[in-house]
């Protein structure tokens, strides 16, 4: 089959013994909506008296996410942050580098939504969804104060090497958008003193966290997790792309950054202002930008899907963003 | 050459076909892949109505900035090397506006119930919207 289900569900079966006690097979393989760059899967491992839900997470395009850390090693970070009581989920089967069905791993399904536009309309979220922008709080804190040194190999990332390789991005491709000309040239002007110091995940915004009805109940997607400042991850939630119709809440469309940062610095995080975030929201939408004009030539050259393609056309609601934002700064 | 019925108007046709009678079909990413594509047949209508307007405007501005003529494509490179240089900066008051103006008429064909652009518009004054009012 074209996307590969056959595939996916021999292999699981292969090794369905490695998923759980009693484990005899795996069943009602389907593949989730959403998620061009990465595939997300969800199945049963059946045993004679119970199923489990679980996900697999698989990179079938090896090349595309050049700052990705690579499956395996998202797979080695949630197993180091288990005991940290941050909500993520845990590794179940990690498949082996070479392995035909590509990048994949196995972990835990947690139950709720990550489609925010669901989250946002549902009744099922509606007394959860104020929580959320306090829980991310919460959660970063914990993520930032983690040991990195307890997983070595992370990339380390600082604003001008993101600047550098974004800029890299831009020249390859040729592409001529002087919106993004004049963003580049104000971020590199007005880098923070600040810099990359602390794990941090690197895509943290709406669509990779789960959501039930108490708010948030993981965060999911830890691919480009690296060490950078803290800052990073407050600014991409807030990026207005993220916000899904919701700009008057910055935090992903659901709460004010407001709550974020003082639930922050209540788990012991460091004080940090909402007027800090307008450099890192400008950086998200810079780097978003690009990303969508990447995801074009990957629709060049390996995936002539028309779900990829579109997104470089989300390019310009970044440049609307841009000018927004720089006409404040 | 003929147009009847237009570009526009088959399009309209076939979006109406996808969404009512192809999409409750469909379920899981198909199901998503659909909205995309639907979403994508609109653009490419609004591109059709719109971009002729849109971009003879853009080329008239960039050879106001740069003080000569070209192509769009060839104004903007030389536009994007003038940034890279330090020539205009966000102090320039007409390159700001003149990229505001673009960004906005680019999301207009790409995304035009975008909060972004919404927000734009309720602070940018007189810009003259060609876009039909978003459904």
């Amino acid at each position: 089959m074209r996307d590969g289900k056959e595939l996916i569900l021999n292999r699981l079966n292969e090794i369905s013994d490695r998923l759980g006690e009693n484990v005899t097979h795996v069943e009602d393989l389907r593949r989730l909506s959403g998620g061009a760059s990465q595939e997300t899967w969800c199945f049963y491992a059946v045993g004679p008296n119970d199923r489990e839900k679980l996900i697999l997470r698989r990179s079938p395009f090896a090349k595309e996410a050049s700052q990705a850390i690579g499956l395996a090693k998202e797979a080695e970070i949630l197993d180091a942050i288990s005991d940290s009581n941050i909500p993520a989920p845990r590794v179940k089967h990690l498949f082996a580098e070479g392995d035909e069905i590509g990048s994949a791993y196995v972990m835990s399904a947690i139950e709720g939504e990550t489609l925010p536009q669901k989250i946002m309309k549902s009744p099922e979220f509606a007394d959860g969804i104020g929580n959320i922008a306090a829980q991310c709080g919460t959660a970063l804190a914990k993520l930032h104060a983690f040991p990195s040194e307890k997983i070595p190999g992370l990339p380390v990332s600082n604003v001008a090497e993101q600047l550098d390789q974004y800029e890299t991005i831009l020249r390859e491709y040729g592409i001529e958008r002087p919106v993004f000309e004049l963003a580049l040239q104000w971020l590199k002007a007005n880098k923070p003193e600040v810099d990359a110091n602390c794990l941090v995940h690197g895509d943290f915004r709406m669509g990779n966290l789960m959501i039930d009805s108490q708010g948030l109940a993981g965060i999911l997607d830890w691919e480009i997790c690296h060490i950078g400042n803290p800052r990073e991850d407050m600014g991409w939630i807030c990026t207005n792309s993220w916000r899904f119709g919701r700009r008057d809440k910055r935090v992903g469309g659901v709460g004010d950054l407001s709550e974020l940062l003082d639930a922050y610095e209540a788990a012991g995080g460091e004080h940090i202002t909402e007027r800090e975030i307008d450099y890192w929201e400008c950086l998200g939408s810079f780097k978003w930008g690009i990303m969508c004009q990447t995801m074009y030539q990957t629709f060049k050259t390996d995936d002539p899907t028309i779900e990829r393609g579109s997104i470089g056309r989300r390019s310009s609601e970044t440049e609307i963003d841009l000018m927004n934002i720089l006409e404040t700064v | 050459m003929q147009e009847g019925p237009s570009s526009p108007e088959m399009l309209e046709a076939i979006v109406s076909l996808l969404k009512e009678r192809i999409a409750p079909k469909l379920e899981g990413h198909d199901a998503y892949a659909l909205r995309v594509a639907i979403n994508s047949l609109g653009i490419v209508k609004r591109e059709l109505e719109l971009r002729p307007d849109l971009e003879a405007a853009e080329a008239e501005r960039l050879r106001e900035l740069l003080g000569h003529d070209g192509t769009v494509s060839e104004l903007n490179a030389e536009l994007c090397q003038k940034i890279r240089d330090g020539d205009f900066t966000l102090s320039d008051k007409s390159v700001v506006e003149h990229l505001k103006q673009t960004a906005m008429d680019q999301v207009s064909v790409d995304q035009p119930r975008y909060s972004g652009l919404a927000y734009a518009l309720e602070q940018t004054s007189g810009w003259q919207t060609k876009i039909p009012p978003a459904r």
